[in-house]
């Protein structure tokens, strides 16, 4: 009802000469709906986060750092991948968002990527200090940042873990799109290694952000 | 701060009025139109459920990338301060804080126990590696949030932050352009001594301590219906 009230109210700014039979149908559209009465879903299900939408990458690469052979490598606060999108399909309210991620084992690497992976990120919940994170929705700004500049931080500090989502109280439109971006921090963790006859590299890593929403349009 | 929004009544009331005063509705059309799309969405009454409506969007981060231990120096020391300032009057929420090491070794094998380690001592005294800093923060450059009663300190970035699964709560209403600013100081080599010879700089983590906020002009929870 809501799309046709907002068409009939365009019609009628567009076509003042008809405002009052536009206005009347109107008018007569709300009393038919106040007419059906409450519909409050049940109890219980409102508070149930039905729809997880996820943005998710399988094997996200390190990106070089800034060094004197790499000058114009992203810093550490951003990156040059591109954002992957989430386009919302009704009128929602976004509840909580909570991120993941784990290293990959590369075969020709095993012997050194499992014990590695195991290691790297523990004291992290669900690997959330292997990569950093941000969102923006329809193309602004992201939502992280100093004031004067945005940045991409760890996700660590940017969302929940399932158990535990960051909440939010976000209420978002149909056919907007969120756009979340990642980049992989292994070889942050993973420094200098002297002595390096495996010519061993940074794994890859599979990430996701999933965002917890309630449907806010009528069943 | 509540904005009231318009319900189904209002516009059925101006829409009523319209209908029964022909001269009157090209008057209205354009505030009919503004009536019908400021309308909450449907199901909105949801928005008001205790426990989210006060739910922080905005992630305020000071970011410290690039601090070291010079080489010759055996303590950490405070590196300089990071500002946050706020686009909007926001609603800080809470705090929570991260570092990313970096782990430079001889060998694989050197790098893997490294890791066992140190991961396992952020088990124990502080997830996130938050072991690894201490930190404070001011407001407009006025202290005393973190201090002993007398004086301003570094406290243990464990223990007055909280690591994204768990949040430390604060209750700050900031106004637009207020600033917050953040100080930290590294800690690791508490767990990790700094080789008194060493010809290098070492490196110490990546730091972030980052703050929760609710956009108070344009609220997180569009509608509120208290």
């Amino acid at each position: 009802m809501r799309a046709q009230l907002e068409a009939l109210a365009d019609e009628a700014a567009r076509d003042p000469s008809r405002a009052a039979v536009i206005a009347r149908h109107i008018a007569d559209l709300i009393r038919s709906e106040e007419a059906r009465g409450d519909r409050s879903l049940p109890y219980g299900y409102i508070y149930q986060g039905a729809y997880q939408w996820l943005a998710q990458v399988d094997e996200l690469e390190p990106e070089p750092l800034p060094t004197p052979e790499t000058p114009k490598a992203a810093p550490i606060d951003s990156t040059q991948n591109e954002g992957v999108e989430i386009r919302i399909p009704f009128d929602c309210l976004i509840m909580g968002v909570a991120g993941w991620a784990q290293p990959i084992t590369r075969l020709a690497q095993f012997n050194n990527d499992i014990r590695i992976n195991a290691a790297v990120g523990v004291g992290f919940h669900d690997g959330r200090g292997l990569f950093t994170c941000d969102w923006e929705l329809d193309g602004r700004t992201s939502f992280t940042t100093t004031g004067n500049r945005q940045l991409m931080v760890p996700a660590a500090v940017t969302v929940g873990t399932r158990l535990r989502p960051r909440p939010l109280a976000w209420t978002l439109r149909r056919n907007q799109v969120i756009s979340v971006r990642f980049r992989n921090l292994m070889n942050v963790w993973i420094g200098r290694i002297e002595n390096n006859p495996d010519e061993y590299t940074p794994p890859n890593i599979a990430a996701a952000v999933a965002f917890y929403a309630l449907n806010l349009e009528a069943p | 701060m509540s904005v009231s929004p318009p319900s189904l009544a209002n516009v059925r009331a101006l829409a009523e009025r319209m209908g029964s005063h022909p001269a009157d509705a090209v008057a209205h059309a354009a505030r009919l139109q503004e009536l019908v799309r400021a309308l909450p969405p449907e199901r909105a009454d949801l928005i008001s459920r205790v426990g989210f409506e006060r739910a922080s969007l905005w992630t305020l981060p000071a970011s410290f990338p690039n601090l070291a231990i010079p080489a010759g120096q055996l303590i950490e020391s405070e590196g300089p301060p990071q500002i946050i300032r706020c686009q909007h009057d926001v609603w800080i929420r809470g705090v929570v804080a991260c570092a990313i090491p970096t782990i430079q070794s001889g060998e694989i094998e050197e790098l893997i126990g490294i890791l066992a380690i140190l991961g396992t001592t952020s088990i124990n005294y502080g997830s996130n590696w938050r072991w690894t800093f201490e930190t404070n923060w001011r407001v407009d450059a006025r202290q005393g949030f973190i201090g002993t009663g007398s004086g301003e300190i570094l406290a243990p970035a464990a223990l007055i932050t909280g690591d994204g699964f768990y949040v430390a709560p604060v209750d700050w209403r900031l106004q637009k352009d207020q600033y917050i600013e953040v100080r930290v100081r590294p800690t690791t080599a508490r767990v990790v001594p700094v080789d008194p010879d060493s010809q290098e700089d070492r490196p110490e983590p990546w730091i972030v301590v980052a703050f929760w906020a609710e956009e108070i002009t344009q609220p997180s929870a569009r509608y509120d219906h208290t």
